[in-house]
């Protein structure tokens, strides 16, 4: 049972590491919809994109000749990612692996941090300031998204066993806690602030060309799906639970993950850029409010 | 394949990549083209039109194209302005930092031969003058598309872009002549 689960974990990693690109070009469509445009001619355009980056000239700035590595290096903890996503989402039908979804969370900090270093390796002022912007960010944010994502599993699958209303509210606010916490973690407006262009003209991907840049673009729309995939794990699980082991739980997860990913994409239209301190502070506000009141609630009992 | 600059200083090694892959990369281009707009000293009339473009009203992202915040991320540079002898060296650093191919699209009456200000002391005259300092310099550019007006109308950039990337053939061929002075 474990080794055909190890198998449909790595067959799905590998059908769905090429939807995030796909994904990436709806979102651009639907986006240019809203701010009633034509959009990119195709939803392949992303692909197209990433495929140009593929055969353009490689340019590496003097001192950046460890990007390329640990770019590749983000790509593939990031591929490991999804592979443990999508096992706690085929797993969860039963218990959840505590161990798996803890790694999870440490894989998408490497990632992160990895690509960061990358950039910073290249020694541009610009990617200096956006690689110390992002790293405050992820470090405030990194507290959010371990207990969203902790809180919500645990507690949807209490819901099924111990239903009361203080479970369910407290089951909704973990998840309004992760989907913030994943929301900034995609890097969507207001909060790609590393990567601001118009303010510090690409920031952390400054000086990426060619194939690295192909490779971080693509490691970052992956990461944005673990992200959605994780949020649609945390939403289904009460669902999972109950029709344990009704095989049509996780193609529904997979499809509420794309459905996750395009409503980030329509809530980042939807929103403006701030100013860049004003994206970390009022995250910090909204963090310190919700688990004050997490831990009320669970200091009365949860 | 692989160059290591640093901007400012010479490249270590020269990239061969023209050579073999140009016209694999071309195909490619013809369906994303990222630009770079860069200012060489313009009045601002031309690069309002360049603004125009990327407006949902023109909306250029429907034939795949889009706008960079880096060179680096660059295939096309929309070059507005006269070249000033000031952003000489500053114009050089953006067209080498650009991976290969390089495609230039020189915009406006000042981009195309430097307009009013063909032979000013402030002034180098255009795009024509700057590519003779850019093959001085070792900087290979693959493509060049000349789009002349003062300023330049939104739909001849996006003509441009096309005639560049060989979607459409030019409407017209230019003979370049040189002023007489006195």
């Amino acid at each position: 049972m474990e080794a055909l689960t190890i198998l449909l974990s790595l067959l799905f990693t590998s059908i769905l590491a090429f939807l995030p690109p796909l994904l990436d070009g709806i979102e651009r469509k639907v986006r240019a919809k809203i701010q009633s445009r034509f959009g990119p001619p195709t939803f392949l355009q992303t692909w197209y994109d990433l495929l140009k980056l593929g055969v353009k000239e490689l340019k590496i700035p003097l001192s950046g000749e460890s990007a390329a590595f640990l770019v590749m290096l983000s790509l593939i903890i990031t591929l490991i990612s999804l592979y443990a996503v999508v096992y706690v989402a085929l797993t969860l039908s039963t218990s959840i692996d505590f161990i798996v979804l803890a790694m999870l969370l440490v894989l998408v900090a490497a990632s992160h941090s990895l690509g960061l270093v990358a950039s910073a390796t290249t020694s541009n002022p610009f990617a200096l300031i956006g690689s110390y912007r992002s790293i405050l960010l992820t470090i405030l944010n990194e507290l959010g998204l371990v207990v969203g994502s902790v809180l919500s599993i645990l507690l949807g699958l209490r819901l099924v066993t111990n239903y009361s209303i203080l479970t369910l509210a407290t089951y909704l606010l973990s998840l309004a806690v992760l989907v913030v916490a994943t929301y900034v973690s995609s890097g969507r407006l207001p909060f790609d602030i590393h990567e601001a262009e118009p303010e510090l003209a690409s920031g952390t991907i400054i000086e990426f060309s060619g194939k690295i840049l192909g490779f971080y673009i693509y490691s970052h729309l992956l990461t944005r799906y673990v992200l959605s995939l994780l949020v649609a794990v945390a939403i289904s699980t009460p669902f999972t639970a109950v029709f344990s082991p009704l095989p049509a739980v996780f193609p529904a997860t997979l499809l509420l993950s794309a459905c996750v990913y395009l409503a980030y994409g329509v809530v980042a239209t939807l929103l403006g850029r701030t100013r860049v301190d004003i994206g970390v502070r009022t995250l910090f506000m909204y963090y310190l409010l919700v688990l004050t009141v997490l831990v009320i609630f669970t200091w009365i009992g949860i | 394949m692989l160059a290591v600059s640093d901007g400012g200083k010479p490249d270590l090694t020269m990239s061969e990549f023209a050579l073999n892959k140009l016209e694999e990369v071309f195909t490619k281009l013809k369906r994303s083209v990222w630009v770079f707009h860069l200012n060489t000293g313009s009045c601002n009339g031309c690069d309002i039109e360049v603004l125009d473009v990327l407006t949902p009203y023109f909306d250029v992202e429907r034939f795949g194209i889009k706008l960079v915040g880096s060179p680096r991320h660059a295939d096309l540079i929309l070059l507005t302005g006269p070249v000033t002898i000031k952003t000489i060296g500053k114009v050089v650093r953006a067209v080498k930092a650009m991976p290969r191919p390089r495609l230039v699209l020189a915009l406006g009456s000042c981009g195309v031969g430097g307009g009013i200000w063909f032979n000013t002391y402030a002034t180098l005259g255009g795009y024509p003058q700057l590519e003779k300092i850019l093959k001085d310099a070792g900087v290979e550019v693959d493509r060049v598309v000349y789009v002349p007006g003062c300023p330049v109308r939104p739909e001849a950039i996006i003509y441009g872009v096309a005639v560049l990337l060989g979607l459409l053939q030019p409407k017209s061929k230019h003979r370049r002549v040189s002023a007489v002075e006195g």
